[in-house]
This record gives C-alpha cells, sequence and structure tokens, in this order.
C-alpha cells in the first residue's frame, strides 16, 4: 500500500512532534529553585525578605520591630524550619496594631493584635545572621574545652535574636543590652510524660552587630527545660 | 512513550486496508461536532514527587501528612473533526479537568521544637486545573462499518495549566490561609481510539478510550515566596488514561 500521502499530511506538523518530544523528555528533578528561594533549613535573615512582603502586604507603612525568637531550634549552622518576627503599623489616626509573624517550613501563620504603644523599630538590618552567631559560640566552646573548661556537647543549637532585654541576666549587671543574640546549646532527651524535650546545657550571650560576647557562657547546674524561655519575640 | 506506537501505526494500516478505493463519501459531513464528558486516571509523576517532598519536610515539624496522590478525576470536552478524505480526519479538542490532592493534620501538635507550646494544625490543597482548557490537535483515520464508526486518532497535545497551592496553618483560634498560584504551558501527545454508533438521525453516540503523556513545568506567580515547600518551579508528568462518552453531530 502506497502510504507516501500519509507522510506528505504529517509532514507539516514536523516541527510540532519535535518540540513535543523534547518538552517530554524532561530532566529528573521535579523542582528547581532560583538564588532568592528560602531554602530550608534557612538562617533568619534567609527568611527576613518573606515576612517583610508579608508586613507590607499587610500595611504599607509596616516596619520591623522584633525577629529571632520565638520556638526556634536549629542545627549545628544556626539554620532552622521555624522563624518568627513582630511588626507594627498604624491604621488610621489612632491605631496601632501588630503583626505576629510565625514561619514553619516557609509556611506563614499571623495574628494581628490591637496595641497601645508603638516600640521602636529595630535598629539596624546589618547583623550577625543565625547561622554566623551559632559558628561563633561553637568556636568558643571548643576554644574553651581546649583550655580545660567544660561545656556540654549540644545536639541542637537555637539562636533568638530577643528584642527585649536579655543580657545580662538576672544578677549582677557589669555591662546592660537592651538587645542580644541568646544561643543556647540544646540536648533532646526525655522529658516529662515520656516525651522527647529539649534542654538547654549552656547559653551565650552575643552582641547582634559586633559579634563581642556579653559575658561568660552560661553553665546551668542542671539542664533546663528549654520550654520556659520567652516563646516569642 | 514511544512503546505503543508499532501497535498504533499497526492498528491504523487495519483501518485503511482495502477501503482506499471506496467510493462513497461516508456519513461524516465535512466539519463535525461533539461533546463529551468522562473520567481520567492521572498520573502527575514530577508533581507527586515534590508534594512527598514537601509532606516530608512537615513531617520533620511532628505533622503527619500523606504524598501528593490524584487518582481518577472528571474532564468535560468539545471536539471538532473536519474530514479530509473518505478515512482521514483532522481533530481539534478543547478539554476541562482539574485534579485536586488534598491532606490535612487536624490534631493540635504536642510539640513544636519543645513541650506544652501552643499547638498547629495543617491543612493543604494541591490542585491541578487546565487553564483553561487542555488542547489536543492532530488527524487519524477512521473506518465506517454498518452502524459504528471505529477511528484510530494521535494528537499533539498543548497544555496550558494553573497549580493552585493552599496551606492552613492554625494555632489557638487564628488560622493563616496562604493561597498561591503556578502556570505554565507544556506539550505531549495524545491517542484515542474513538467509535461512533450511528442513529437515525445525524447525531452519534461515541465512547472514546485515550491515553495521553506530556510535561508542563509551571512557575510561581507570586515572587517572594518561593521556598524548598513552595519551589520556584515544578514540573508535572502528565500521564492519563480515560473513557469518555459523548455526542457528536455529523
Amino acid at each position: 500500500m502506497d502510504l507516501t500521502f500519509v507522510r506528505r499530511r504529517l509532514r507539516p506538523l514536523s516541527p510540532w512532534l519535535l518540540a513535543a518530544a523534547v518538552g517530554a523528555c524532561s530532566d529528573d528533578n521535579p523542582a528547581t529553585f532560583s538564588d532568592d528561594a528560602i531554602i530550608l533549613p534557612a538562617s533568619l535573615k534567609d527568611a527576613l525578605p518573606l515576612a517583610d512582603t508579608i508586613a507590607l502586604d499587610w500595611n504599607d507603612g509596616a516596619y520591623l520591630a522584633g525577629l529571632g525568637g520565638g520556638f526556634t531550634v536549629g542545627n549545628e549552622e544556626g539554620r532552622s524550619r521555624n522563624h518568627s518576627f513582630v511588626y507594627y503599623a498604624r491604621f488610621g489616626p489612632t491605631s496601632l496594631r501588630k503583626l505576629t509573624i510565625d514561619f514553619i517550613n516557609a509556611t506563614p501563620w499571623t495574628l494581628e493584635t490591637i496595641v497601645g504603644s508603638a516600640p521602636f523599630p529595630f535598629p539596624d538590618r546589618d547583623f550577625l545572621d543565625s547561622d554566623e552567631v551559632v559558628g561563633l559560640c561553637r568556636d568558643l566552646a571548643e576554644l574553651l574545652n581546649q583550655n580545660g573548661n567544660v561545656i556540654p556537647a549540644a545536639t541542637d543549637y537555637a539562636a533568638r535574636l530577643l528584642s527585649i532585654p536579655v543580657w545580662p541576666e538576672p544578677g549582677p549587671q557589669s555591662q546592660p543590652a537592651d538587645l542580644a543574640w541568646r544561643v543556647d546549646f540544646l540536648i533532646l532527651t526525655n522529658g516529662p510524660q515520656s516525651s522527647l524535650v529539649w534542654y538547654s546545657v549552656a547559653r551565650f550571650y552575643v552582641d547582634p552587630w559586633t559579634g563581642q560576647f556579653l559575658g561568660q557562657p552560661v553553665i546551668p547546674v542542671q539542664p533546663e527545660l528549654y520550654r520556659d524561655l520567652t516563646p516569642l519575640p | 512513550m514511544f512503546r505503543r506506537l508499532p501497535a498504533a501505526l499497526s492498528a491504523a494500516l487495519l483501518l485503511t486496508a482495502g477501503t482506499a478505493d471506496a467510493e462513497e463519501p461516508g456519513r461524516f459531513r465535512t466539519l463535525s461536532m461533539g461533546i463529551s464528558g468522562g473520567f481520567q486516571s492521572w498520573s502527575l509523576t514530577g508533581l507527586e514527587e515534590t508534594l512527598a517532598d514537601r509532606a516530608d519536610q512537615f513531617g520533620q515539624q511532628g505533622f503527619e501528612l500523606a504524598p501528593g496522590d490524584f487518582g481518577i478525576t472528571y474532564s468535560y470536552g468539545v471536539e471538532f473533526q473536519v474530514r479530509l478524505t473518505e478515512l482521514f480526519f483532522l481533530r481539534a479538542q478543547a478539554d476541562w479537568t482539574r485534579m485536586t490532592f488534598d491532606d490535612r493534620y487536624r490534631e493540635s501538635l504536642a510539640e513544636l521544637s519543645a513541650p506544652s507550646r501552643d499547638g498547629f494544625s495543617l491543612a493543604y490543597e494541591t490542585r491541578v486545573k487546565t487553564r483553561p482548557f487542555m488542547y489536543a490537535l492532530g488527524g487519524g483515520v477512521a473506518r465506517e462499518f454498518e452502524s459504528i464508526r471505529i477511528g484510530l486518532f494521535g494528537n499533539l497535545l498543548i497544555a496550558p495549566l494553573e497549580l493552585e497551592d493552599t496551606v492552613v496553618l492554625a494555632r489557638e483560634q487564628a488560622e493563616t490561609e496562604t493561597r498561591l498560584t503556578s502556570t505554565g504551558t507544556g506539550t505531549g501527545f495524545s491517542a484515542n481510539l474513538g467509535i461512533d454508533w450511528f442513529t437515525e438521525v445525524r447525531t452519534n453516540l461515541f465512547l472514546d478510550l485515550f491515553w495521553r503523556t506530556g510535561s508542563t513545568t509551571v512557575s510561581l506567580d507570586q515572587a517572594g515566596w518561593e521556598s524548598s515547600v513552595f519551589p520556584g518551579e515544578r514540573r508535572i508528568d502528565l500521564d492519563a488514561t480515560g473513557l469518555r462518552v459523548g455526542f457528536r453531530w455529523i
């Protein structure tokens, strides 16, 4: 049977068929990411642009007042899957509102509340990131251990940039600080009701801009339940 | 995907054998139109892999979610055929469909990095839908018998798709819904075997078995939201088999 007429009819479709074949032969990776993507676990600064996007969508005049607290537990590189941010904005001449943004796996949960007074904006965004400050603390712990001190080993790290006065801790105050990174060395162990919980075995305070350590590392006599810390910034 | 090509060509040869010299033009006019509805079983491999990865990531936080599986869904379509010869037809089809996968973890989490904290619950839904139609353009052969016509067609598939992710995080009495869309247009092939039953009037009842394969890459529409959970680009492999029934005006 002469089928040349079939080929003749299909010939105009050849470019389309070729394009479809190329399209069907895609690579093995089903997802690709740009340089701007938040790759989890992420540092605090990695998550900040998304928080800004949400806050500015909430109110054009929103400003960042606090960040980096909450329930964040990170890995040994100071990267976490959860981050927290707090913004304030005016709605009309008299209404002041606060927006708390908690990220869980870069997915936001937000809470808007009416407040009576506005805090100062977060002073300077050129601060040390969570991965940098955890690195500083781990380096210091290693140095201290080489010199005979005992900083307990940790499995996880909590880096919390608290926008409330966190250092010095209650007791003799030699150097006041309104804002500091608090880095906790954590171990995961059995807690109440047979659940696995984190205990803090050591904590460090670091100036967010200079990286200077504020005082000596604090090593509690007994590991402290991490849940006793302030849950949100 | 080309493994079935020899079988399809063989079937085409059978349909054309011995009929090239037929003089009757057949019962189809130059242009015919049909409408149909039916079901199709989808395998969206690439997308399902990314959804499984997302479930794993939330799983590290204690959420127990199922990996994506779209399964069987419905579709509706309109189809035009243009008769070229007694046997050969051009074919154009537009199909509307949507495929939804949803899962949720409603129980409050006892712990999220620490015990006794406020619990979260999570629900997410992923929906793939045509934007607004998936198009098939092609041709094939069809042979009429006494009361039926059997046709075999091959088509180029053009698939504009929209992927919609909805994630709801709830904590205490407040919940936050995040809805993101990704769009893209892909290509592929489809083949269908159709059987028409002639009636007393020029309206056929037809049954169509079809197979589709192709691929679409969709890009996230909202700048700034790209993350491990919401990738900037996702590949959706379109593999489907289905069955539909309809009416055709010939």
